[in-house]
Formats: structure tokens, C-alpha cells, sequence
């Protein structure tokens, strides 16, 4: 029940109801069965609702001391704490590879964390750092189906990326390189950006190209940030970094029908996929990349022959000789529910079975 | 068929030219057209073995307009890894030249469809021995990687 509630509120201040949203999260946050770490994730859901410094200030104590462990929650707070850090006026980012945006004291050099990214199917495109781990962020129509990639780092390095998950439906390919940035560029604190908010899209060599979100009357899904940006020096995958020097996503070449202006990707959206693909890593179910769906695959990380998301051959698979194996057939099914006719479970579509297409009356 | 043209209707007379010209391509790659023939509702049909993968080779009419139309039925589908099996089929389907795979009625076939208007019979030759060698080559690689069983066979 909290959960849904929890749920309900996200949604509610992801559409723009900000007032409706903190209303749930509050009810939310009145059960007891709700963990410290979604406690720690309500609350902070309820800062970004907070408009006063001192009270998003308490609710990001609050969140810390629910979950010491959120990091993110611990960094809001810092930067918070930082004197000036909010009220001070925002200094422009410049366009230039070292764009000194205040945070927490310090200054970024955009170029450490952004990267060049080769041997991609469509040419050259940008990445940036999104874990200290090493991940790199770039777009699917950069990185294409490889599993390997090169990865030209500012400093003159020249490293083999590892092509570790990719979300083709969002345009997100994650590459994992054997390098770290020194710390993680601030990302935006809000949900969403505001409408006409300045933006710069970062080129692997440090230009900038410049525009703003776009409003639009089009229902989007809430990952997707429309720009006013129609040109590009590369495929794509570079940051996209706001005035305040705050990355807000990540700049692809995906546009709509009718427009020639490309969209971004939430940098929320990124870290949820660096999330769930970590969370699939510590699981310590051994897995294998999928480079024709971008899936990490049980099948594969069993020895296994095919893809279970999309069935296609996996690369370990693909110059042996493949054979059925019957404990692996389980992977493929879609369904509990068996054919009537056929006795399949391949599923059934439009109660139809798909295997023999026969109805299922 | 998704644009329809206009086009010459078919004449019985026509149909007749066509199936004489499939029938001296058959005695040429050795297939007797008569033991070859088959009943068919409409127009002619003859069906012949091709190594392991039988051939079918029909003319007809649809919406007034002839087709020469070569098929063989390459597999029964298996019970199982049917998600494998399909995008392999798709997958093939974009690599080979001038047919298509598909599934009716669980059985994968390889398929090409032209009409006739135009047709000659080196053309003719061509078809029929290109989905003869597609067939040939495709149904036991299937059968071995993903199961299930050569169409017409236990």
C-alpha cells in the first residue's frame, strides 16, 4: 500500500502536480512497514517539491538519517550545506571543454569527463563518466551492436571499452573502461527541466552547442527532454549540461516526426539504467551482454546459445555448433499458459498461439 | 501485392504457355512434369524433391493476374526455442536474395512469387533453382540448431 501511494506521488510530481505529489508522498511515509532506503527516496522525492533551502534542507537530513547509505542524499545535502551554493547566483557555463561550474567548492573540467567514443557503426560519437567505476554513457546509435569499442580519453589514453548493457528503447549504451573520472559531475537536482532552461550540448573536443529545452504540446515519456538543438558535430552521447554547470541528461540524435530538433535523455533515466544494471551485477547471477538487444543474458552467463530477451545468437555462441538443450527451453517461453492445440508455450497473442497460430477457445 | 497495378488479365491460353514453359524447365533439370503434376483447385502445380527439401511450383491466378509461385516447405516448427528459431528466420529472411521465408500452418517455407507477365524461361530456371539450393541448405541447419522436424519426414 505504500508503495503504491509512493509510487502514485512520483508520478504525480513527474507530471507537474508537485502539491498532489507531496500530499501522497506524506501519506506514504506514514506507514511504518515502508524500508529506510524508499523512506530516504520519499523524502527526498518531497525536497524537490520544497521551493525554501532550510526545508529541503530537512528533508535531505532526514533521508540521510533514514538511509546513511544513499549517497545521493548525502551529496544534495553537501551541496546544500556549501555556503551560497543554492541562493548564489548561477554562473554561466561556458562553451569551451572547461566549463568551471561551482560545485561544492570546486571546479569541473568538463573534459575529464567526457569522452570520445570509436568504432561505432555511424562514426565517432561522445560519452561521459556516470560511476566512478568506470561506466561511460553513450547512445545505442553510437555504440551500435559492438561489444567493444575505443575510448579516447582527454588526457591522450587510449582504452578498449567494454559494451556492458545497453537500452536500445531509450537510446542508452553503458561501456565499462579500466578509468575513472575524479569525482561525478553534479547532476540536476529537479525532476524535469524547466521549460526555454538553457542548455549545452558537449562535443568530445570540448564545443558546445548551444539551445534551450523546447516546449511542447506533445505527451512525452518523462525521460525524453525536448531541445531546440538541430545540429551536432558528432553521432551524439555527449552531456548535456545546464547554466548552473549541472548535467541534465544526456544529448542523442533521436527527433520526432515532425521536427528536426533532437531530444535528450533524462540524466534521472541514465541512473536508473547504471542502477539497475549494477543491481543486476552485485546480484551475482552470472550474466553475458547481449549485443543485439543490449540485454544482460542469463542464458549467455549459463552457456547457453541464445538471447532469452530477443533470441539472438549470443557472441560465445557464435562460431560453434549450436544444438537444442532442453533446460534451456524454459528461457525461451513467454508463457505459463500452454497451447490447447499445440501444447506450446510460446504464448499466446490475440488468443491466438503464437507458435501455431491455431485460436484458443 | 500491397500496389496494385493495373495489369494484363490472364488468359487460359496464357496460363497454358507459362505451365508448358515450367514444365520444359522441370525435363531439363531432370523432373518428369507428369509424375511432377499436381491437382490443384486452380491453374497447375507440380511439386519435386530437391536433396532433402521438396519443391512446390504453382501458376495461378489472383485478381486477374497470373503468378508463377515457388515454395518449399523447409521444417516443421519444434515445440520449443521457438523465440530463437524466429529471429533466426528473420534474421535470414534480410540475407537471402529474391525470396522469403515464412510460417503457415507450423511449417517454415521459403517463398518467391512473380508474375508471369514477363516472365522467360531463364528466369523461370533461375527461381526454381534458387529456392531449390536455399531450401536444400536451410531446412537440415535448422533441424540440427533448433529441433523440431524435416517437413514431411519423422
Amino acid at each position: 500500500m505504500p508503495f503504491r501511494t509512493l509510487q502514485l506521488g512520483i508520478d504525480a510530481i513527474q507530471a507537474g502536480s508537485a502539491h498532489e505529489g507531496a500530499r501522497l508522498i506524506r501519506i506514504a511515509l506514514k506507514h511504518d512497514e515502508l524500508p529506510a532506503d524508499m523512506k530516504a527516496i520519499a523524502l527526498m522525492w518531497l525536497a524537490e517539491t520544497e521551493a525554501n533551502p532550510t526545508g529541503k534542507r530537512n528533508y535531505y537530513t532526514q533521508a540521510v538519517a533514514a538511509d546513511p547509505n544513499n549517497a545521493d542524499a548525502r551529496a544534495r545535502l553537501m551541496r546544500l550545506m556549501s555556503p551560497g551554493s543554492v541562493t548564489a547566483p548561477a554562473q554561466q557555463a561556458a562553451a569551451t571543454a572547461q566549463p568551471a561550474a561551482p560545485q561544492a567548492g570546486r571546479s569541473i573540467n568538463l573534459a575529464e569527463h567526457v569522452a570520445s567514443v570509436v568504432g561505432g557503426a555511424r562514426g565517432a560519437g561522445s560519452g561521459f563518466f556516470v560511476s566512478q567505476d568506470g561506466l561511460i554513457a553513450t547512445t545505442r546509435r553510437v555504440a551500435g551492436a559492438k561489444e567493444r569499442l575505443t575510448v579516447d580519453l582527454h588526457d591522450g589514453r587510449q582504452l578498449i571499452g567494454l559494451v556492458v548493457r545497453a537500452y536500445p528503447e531509450l537510446d542508452l549504451t553503458l561501456i565499462q573502461i579500466d578509468a575513472a573520472p575524479p569525482f561525478l559531475m553534479p547532476i540536476v537536482p529537479e525532476p524535469r527541466v524547466a521549460d526555454e532552461a538553457a542548455l549545452y550540448a558537449f562535443h568530445y573536443t570540448g564545443e558546445a552547442v548551444r539551445g534551450s529545452q523546447r516546449p511542447t504540446r506533445r505527451v512525452l515519456a518523462v525521460h525524453w527532454i525536448p531541445t531546440t538543438i538541430k545540429q551536432l558535430k558528432d553521432e551524439g552521447g555527449g552531456p548535456l549540461i545546464d547554466e548552473r554547470g549541472m548535467l541534465a541528461g544526456m544529448i542523442t540524435k533521436n527527433t520526432s516526426q515532425t521536427s528536426e530538433y533532437y531530444y535528450a535523455l533524462s540524466i534521472q533515466a541514465i541512473r536508473a539504467c547504471v542502477e539497475n544494471y549494477q543491481a543486476a551485477l552485485a546480484s551475482g547471477t552470472r550474466r553475458s551482454y547481449c549485443p543485439a538487444c543490449g540485454a544482460s543474458s542469463i542464458a549467455g552467463g549459463q552457456g547457453y546459445f541464445y538471447c532469452e530477451t530477443c533470441g539472438g545468437t549470443l557472441p560465445a555462441a557464435m562460431h560453434i555448433s549450436r544444438y537444442p538443450i532442453p533446460q534451456a527451453a524454459v528461457l525461451y517461453e513467454t508463457s505459463t499458459t500452454r497451447c490447447t492445440k499445440c501444447a506450446s508455450a510460446a504464448g499466446i497473442y490475440q488468443s491466438k498461439c503464437l507458435r501455431c497460430g491455431q485460436g484458443q477457445y | 501485392m500491397v500496389f496494385k497495378r493495373p495489369a494484363k488479365k490472364q488468359t487460359e491460353a496464357d496460363l497454358q504457355s507459362y505451365a508448358s514453359t515450367v514444365a520444359q524447365i522441370l525435363l531439363n533439370i531432370g523432373i518428369d512434369p507428369q509424375q511432377a503434376a499436381m491437382p490443384v483447385q486452380q491453374g497447375y502445380g507440380w511439386n519435386f524433391k530437391r536433396g532433402s527439401a521438396m519443391v512446390e511450383i504453382y501458376i495461378a491466378v489472383h485478381e486477374g493476374v497470373g503468378y508463377l509461385q515457388v515454395l518449399s516447405p523447409l521444417i516443421e516448427l519444434p515445440q520449443a526455442n521457438l523465440l530463437p528459431l524466429y529471429r533466426r528466420l528473420l534474421e535470414t529472411n534480410l540475407q537471402i536474395t529474391a525470396a522469403a521465408l515464412g510460417i503457415h500452418n507450423d511449417v517454415v517455407y521459403v517463398f518467391h512469387e512473380r508474375p508471369l507477365e514477363g516472365l522467360d524461361s531463364q528466369e523461370a530456371s533461375n527461381i526454381i533453382n534458387m529456392i531449390g539450393a536455399y531450401a536444400d541448405d536451410l531446412d537440415d541447419k535448422l533441424v540440427q540448431e533448433f529441433g523440431g522436424r524435416l517437413y514431411g519426414r519423422i
